[in-house]
């Protein structure tokens, strides 16, 4: 059997060298020809530059065949649009028969399976809130990719395809054999997708994916699927900046995050500081069993491996290395009024313009990390650790780097099992039910990746050492004292989060002519707890071991009917309560530091119902629908770092409750046989609706910085998405195996999500209610409405000799070049209510003109 | 057949493209410039009477002093060579620790002279400042109070030995940790001579309560803004108080140095017109401040009768509470008279109420004479609010000045 040898061979050729990350806009393109072509978002906006957590969610509804949500999926997608404004965690997804939503915030990260294109194209779709088959859902939906050689297309497809995104090449290669005569089947699929620099300066992809999956047929009764997969893949980052820089440099897709590296030959070579670094195996045994005739069971183990990494700079006693720090930029050294505020370091307007000019002609020395410095700090720090380990004997004389990339990591280690069955109970009516049971851990650590030229770092809080004359509270592992970190060890906090997840559902289906109908419910137990292995100096009792196990038991319950009016007209209701327990990654106060736990934690309640009228007619298919949403309850919890306090500050709201409503529209018509015109409209008001409360810490004391705090976040808007889009798109199909087509898209309303703690009323206090600035402190930053065009076009051609194909397929997104269109952002969580623009809005923005431009062969 | 070779061909192509970890070349070590070497005396013998950037290609090979490690110095260092000390003044924080044996290039860095106190400013630590060693750790000189030679010991680090914080002290921070401002704490010798002791709110100590016992101190001669000379603790190990007291703990202290007359509770009765006690920093012997009372101005006298009350102290539960202070005058008129109550209520007018006896005192005898007035047995005067006060009086035609400090109680 050949194609074993080759799937032992696919393995081999993407475990060497190549590691991984996630891409954050690759891979969520479903349909790589002509409709795929999804316009990425170019950044990380979202999450405050909080490291292990920015990950683009989208794109999962593509190729659905629902009218509306196949347009949306991939013409909105450039905006951040998320379908009815939910996250991903509301959307089940489960490839071939793993679940593979992360148990820690429920997100399906699409770049895990990045370059699968070929196995993940046609998923089962169902969106909102739906019938489903293998579990009971989201509100957001369920997808269910599959990769069993039996059920995919067979044959091979070669492609290769030329771009100027995130990555610039990308070739891809896929095999199915299909069943053979004694059962055996084996689909491969691998990619690989790279470029030096992508489409943001700096940036650079290097990624591989490989997918063996074995299915032996045993009988007409067991089916046996033996599947793994994986994409390592590395990637230097983009990072998002304030106004002033993108002004400065003249250039919208500045990236603070890259510097010059001079090398050996004296030439210079771009570095860029955060990379990730992301290789995650799933591997599933499947069984599948036609009980009867009526009855079949699905039951899936499952494991998923590997390791999550980012990167960063940390520095200890020197000067924030970062271009764009505040206190570097031009606008640091101007007043209110705009003139030179004759700060200390820049007094006189010389320096000042100076600093500009450096800043408007690009010297990368002012603009862009200067890795030479950084060297050199390390190279001349010559430094004597006492006390290593607590010896009072035991010392190094040796250059301690004062700058280092350390890389933040998660590796997951999680088990599983997922049954599913079907029970047919008569022609009208049948059951879905299944069984999910999940064991996951995280492995959270610190490790040192590049001492940049040094010999070593002590493992001591800077900020603690400063703040407390105890020297064992500045410790990051008490049972190491000062302790000696050289390149690859461990460092600054190593704990796991353990998370056990049982759910069972069953869902009862009706359906007899004119009704189709549903009724599901579902019940779970979820507990989750913290196992620290370094015991913290400033939180030296509630840092270490494990803490109190946290347990949650939820259910819900969901129901749709749907009536024929006649067979091209169609009306359906869909409702769904479910609580859900809150997700590990908000429950922690500052987990890398103690077991604390956010107040008042409690199950996130969901409440949601839409209304939906089709028409299916032969010239037109429309759908209009109305929904409307509750999520309450829900902990939002983020870490920043606060020169002032000189910490990284803890912010935790609980008791978030949000309300999303709008209308969906989406059409499709034939105005003659070769010409189709296709629309989607969303009218979206996503909201905040509670008055949550704040508790507020510091990663570095005990001291509490405020509880309870009110924030005023009622009727905010939830930002980070346009909660306006309109899509029109007119496609030329040729007889002669061509095809060509337009879109127009428009987005509209996307807001920053609020930083809530500048609306408190603390935050105004001290501020007489004349004080003309309040409201640039309150009000919510709206955004620019934007659009973008996209024209695609394609050719296939036939070999009837051989009864292979040749596809060429051209896409170009935006196409007018608008590179001012700001797609998102965040208001810094630091804040200076005297002067707002002190720490002004970071934005990122909508990437400019870009192609794809792909050939595959199929044989 | 065809399929496997197709199949292989494929995968060498996809093996062949991904790319490996992108990797670096280490950048070389910048040079470091030495030039001319220079000794800190030479250095401070180069000014010229104005402050001056200096040009020349000049290197310091020197030993540092201090550090920030703790909060108390912040983007400075002290550094030492057998000719003298210096203080440097970085352009960002210097990342130098006490030890560090360094070369410093001075191309384009300030000479300044303050108050006759020498500086070196704008250096990068960055670019300016090569690291040869650590742990050369300077040994302080002991020296005494009065030994202290301003033009030699400038930026020194040096040792005094047998001395204390002044009772006045005793409770109080290192700072204030809360408002992160400086503080002066008085040190004192055993003959009474004094300095001050400067910490920045921002040292990791500033919130700790003085040293209450004796003993010896190491820290660095410094300066403050007003060209005031100041002490400055590089680390609290530093000073070892191991030793009991020579000079009581103080129950009530006013020591004026704040420069107000009433914070610490203490307030002002104006029986007969409105003639106040002030703080005057003018000839000051004891610190920097004290109080004066004077009814002469504009020629002339005021008529006037003014109190100056203490707080309510509770002395029932000492021993023998003994009532010190300095005083000093000039100038005829009624002497100066104090008073101790033990049932005045704090605010109103001591003629009208509290039962007031008065403290028989050795006071000045005219010609601004400090002479210390105490100590004064309270013993029979002592119960839960006890209060102290200062009667001044004047007459249209006549009144001195009177000048009083560190009002102290104490056993």
């Amino acid at each position: 059997m050949f194609f074993n040898r080759n799937a032992v061979l696919f393995l081999l050729s993407f475990t060497g060298c190549i590691s991984s990350f996630f891409s954050q806009n690759d891979s969520t393109y479903i349909e790589d020809s002509v409709a795929n072509m999804v316009p990425v978002f170019t950044t990380t906006v979202d999450l405050l530059e909080n490291e292990l957590q920015s990950q683009d969610i989208s794109g999962l509804l593509q190729s659905s065949r629902d009218v509306y949500v196949n347009q949306a999926g991939f013409n909105f997608s450039a905006a951040r649009f998320r379908l009815r404004g939910y996250s991903s965690e509301n959307t089940r997804l489960f490839f071939n028969g793993i679940p593979v939503n992360d148990p820690e915030n429920g997100w399906t990260i699409w770049s895990y399976w990045g370059g699968l294109n070929d196995v993940t194209r046609y998923p089962e779709n169902k969106f909102g809130i739906s019938s489903s088959s293998a579990t009971f859902g989201g509100v957001g939906g369920y997808s269910y990719i599959s990769a069993l050689p039996s059920e995919k297309k067979t044959g091979s497809r070669i492609s290769y395809a030329a771009t100027n995104r995130s990555y610039r090449n990308r070739a891809m290669y896929t095999y199915n054999s299909g069943l053979n005569n004694k059962g055996w089947g084996i689909l491969i699929s691998g990619s690989s997708r790279w470029s030096d620099e992508g489409y943001v300066p700096g940036s650079y992809y290097s990624a591989g994916s490989y997918l063996v999956s074995i299915e032996k047929k045993i009988n007409d009764k067991h089916s046996l699927n033996l599947m793994g997969f994986g994409a390592p893949t590395v990637q230097g980052r983009q990072g998002i900046a304030i106004q002033e820089t993108y002004e400065l440099t003249g250039d919208n897709f500045y990236n603070p995050y890259w510097g010059y590296q001079t090398q050996s030959d004296g030439t210079r070579k771009k570095r860029n500081a955060r990379n990730r670094d992301n290789h995650k195996p799933y591997f599933t045994l499947g069984h599948y069993w036609n009980i009867s005739e009526k009855l079949n069971l699905q039951t899936n183990l499952y494991a998923i491996t590997g390791k999550t990494g980012n990167t960063n700079l940390n520095w200890f006693d020197a000067k924030d290395p970062r271009p764009d720090y505040y206190k570097y930029l031009p606008s640091y050294y101007l007043n209110n009024q705009g003139t030179l505020s004759g700060n200390q370091t820049i007094a006189s307007p010389d320096d000042y313009q100076q600093l500009l000019n450096a800043w408007q002609q690009n010297d990368p020395s002012v603009t862009q990390l200067d890795w030479d410095n950084l060297y050199n700090a390390n190279y001349n720090n010559i430094y004597t650790q006492n006390n290593i380990g607590g010896f009072s004997d035991s010392s190094l004389t040796a250059n301690r780097s004062k700058y280092i990339i350390e890389e933040y990591r998660l590796d997951p280690r999680h088990i599983g099992l997922n049954s599913f069955g079907k029970l047919i109970i008569n022609d009208a009516s049948h059951l879905n039910f299944g069984l999910s049971i999940s064991k996951y851990k995280s492995k959270n650590f610190k490790i040192m990746n590049d001492l940049l030229g040094g010999d070593y770092w002590v493992d001591i809080d800077q900020f603690a050492l400063r703040d407390f004359d105890d020297p064992d509270i500045a410790q990051n592992d008490l049972q190491n004292i000062n302790g000696i970190i050289k390149a690859g060890d461990l460092f600054g906090y190593n704990y796991d989060i353990h998370i056990n997840k049982n759910e069972i559902f069953g869902e009862y289906n009706f359906n007899k002519n004119k009704l189709e109908s549903f009724f599901g419910i579902n019940l779970s137990n979820t507990s989750f707890w913290r196992n620290s292995k370094m015991q913290n100096g400033r939180f030296p009792s509630t840092s270490l071991g494990e803490s109190e196990k946290q347990n949650f038991t939820n259910y819900g319950f969901k129901i749709g009917i749907l009536y024929k009016l006649t067979g091209r007209h169609l009306l359906s209701f869909n409702g769904m309560y479910k609580t859900e327990a809150p997700y590990v990654r908000n429950a922690y106060v500052s987990p890398r530091t103690r077991d604390q736990l956010v107040n008042n934690l409690n199950s996130i309640e969901i409440i949601s119902g839409d209304i939906n009228y089709n028409i299916r007619l032969p010239f037109l298919k429309a759908r209009l629908t109305g929904f409307y949403t509750q999520i309450n309850n829900q902990t939002w919890a983020r870490s920043f770092y606060h020169d002032e306090y000189r910490a990284f500050v803890n912010y935790m709201m609980t008791n978030v409750d949000q309300i999303f409503m709008g209308l969906e529209f989406g059409f499709e018509s034939n105005i003659t046989s070769t010409m189709q015109l296709t629309g989607a409209l969303t009218i979206g008001d996503y909201l905040y609706n509670s008055r949550p409360v704040a508790t507020i810490t510091r990663d570095n004391s005990q001291e509490l910085i405020a509880e309870d705090k009110v924030i005023y976040l009622q009727n905010f808007k939830i930002g980070g998405m346009p909660q306006q889009a309109a899509s029109l798109g007119l496609k030329y199909n040729a007889p002669k195996y061509w095809y060509a087509g337009i879109n127009y898209n428009y987005f509209a309303d996307i807001y920053l999500s609020p930083n809530p703690d500048r609306r408190t009323s603390e935050a105004l206090a001290g501020l007489g209610s004349d004080y003309p600035y309040i409201n640039d402190i309150t009000n919510q930053t709206k955004l620019e409405n934007g659009n973008a065009v996209n024209l695609f076009i394609g050719k296939s051609w036939k070999f009837y000799k051989s009864n292979t194909y040749l596809r060429l397929s051209i896409n170009v997104n935006n196409v007018l070049d608008n590179t001012s269109f700001k797609t998102g952002g965040f208001e810094q969580l630091r804040y200076d209510a005297s002067n707002i623009q002190r720490f002004p809005n970071k934005y990122g923005y909508m990437y400019g003109r870009t192609y794809f431009t792909m050939l595959s062969y199929l044989f | 057949m065809k399929k496997t070779k197709n199949i292989l061909l494929t995968l060498l192509i996809l093996i062949g493209i991904v790319s490996c970890n992108k990797k670096y070349d280490e950048p070389v070590l910048a040079d470091f410039s030495i030039g001319d070497i220079i000794t800190i005396d030479s250095l401070k013998s180069l000014f010229g009477g104005q402050n001056m950037t200096i040009s020349a290609d000049l290197t310091l090979f020197a030993n540092v002093t201090s550090e920030e490690t703790n909060g108390n110095f912040y983007k400075e260092a002290y550094i030492q060579d057998p000719s003298g000390a210096i203080l440097v003044k970085f352009k960002e924080g210097s990342g130098l620790y006490i030890g560090d044996s360094v070369q410093i290039n001075i191309t384009g860095s300030k000479l300044t002279k303050d108050y006759d106190y020498f500086q070196l400013e704008d250096v990068d630590p960055y670019l300016s400042v090569k690291k040869i060693a650590t742990e050369k750790f300077i040994i302080p000189d002991t020296i005494t109070l009065l030994d202290l030679n301003w033009e030699a010991d400038q930026g020194k680090l040096i040792c005094f030995k047998d001395v204390e914080f002044s009772g006045c002290e005793i409770g109080k921070t290192y700072a204030d940790a809360f408002n992160l401002q400086n503080a002066d704490r008085i040190l004192i010798d055993e003959d009474g001579n004094f300095i001050s002791v400067s910490s920045s709110g921002y040292a990791n100590f500033a919130d700790q309560t003085v040293d209450t016992g004796n003993g010896s101190i190491v820290c660095i001669v410094g300066e403050d803004y007003a060209g005031i000379i100041k002490f400055k603790i590089r680390d609290l190990n530093e000073l070892q108080f191991n030793n009991s007291r020579n000079t009581p703990i103080a129950f009530l202290c006013k020591d004026f140095e704040d420069n107000d007359i009433s914070s610490g509770g203490w307030t002002i009765q104006n029986v007969i017109g409105n003639i106040d006690w002030v703080a005057n920093d003018q000839f000051a012997q004891f610190g920097e401040y004290y109080g004066q009372i004077s009814n002469y101005s504009n020629f002339s006298n005021t008529s006037c009768d003014t109190w100056l009350i203490s707080p309510s102290v509770d002395l029932s539960a000492i021993n023998s509470p003994r009532l010190s202070f300095y005083s000093a005058q000039n100038y005829s008129g009624p002497a100066l008279e104090v008073y101790v109550s033990n049932d005045y209520d704090g605010l109103s007018n001591p003629t009208n109420n509290g039962t007031w006896n008065p403290i028989q005192v050795n006071l000045s005898n005219g010609n601004w004479n400090w002479i210390d007035s105490g100590p004064i047995n309270l013993q029979q005067y002592k119960g839960e609010d006890t209060y102290v006060a200062f009667r001044y009086q004047g007459t249209n035609s006549a009144g001195a000045t009177w000048e009083i400090d560190d009002i102290l109680i104490s056993y």
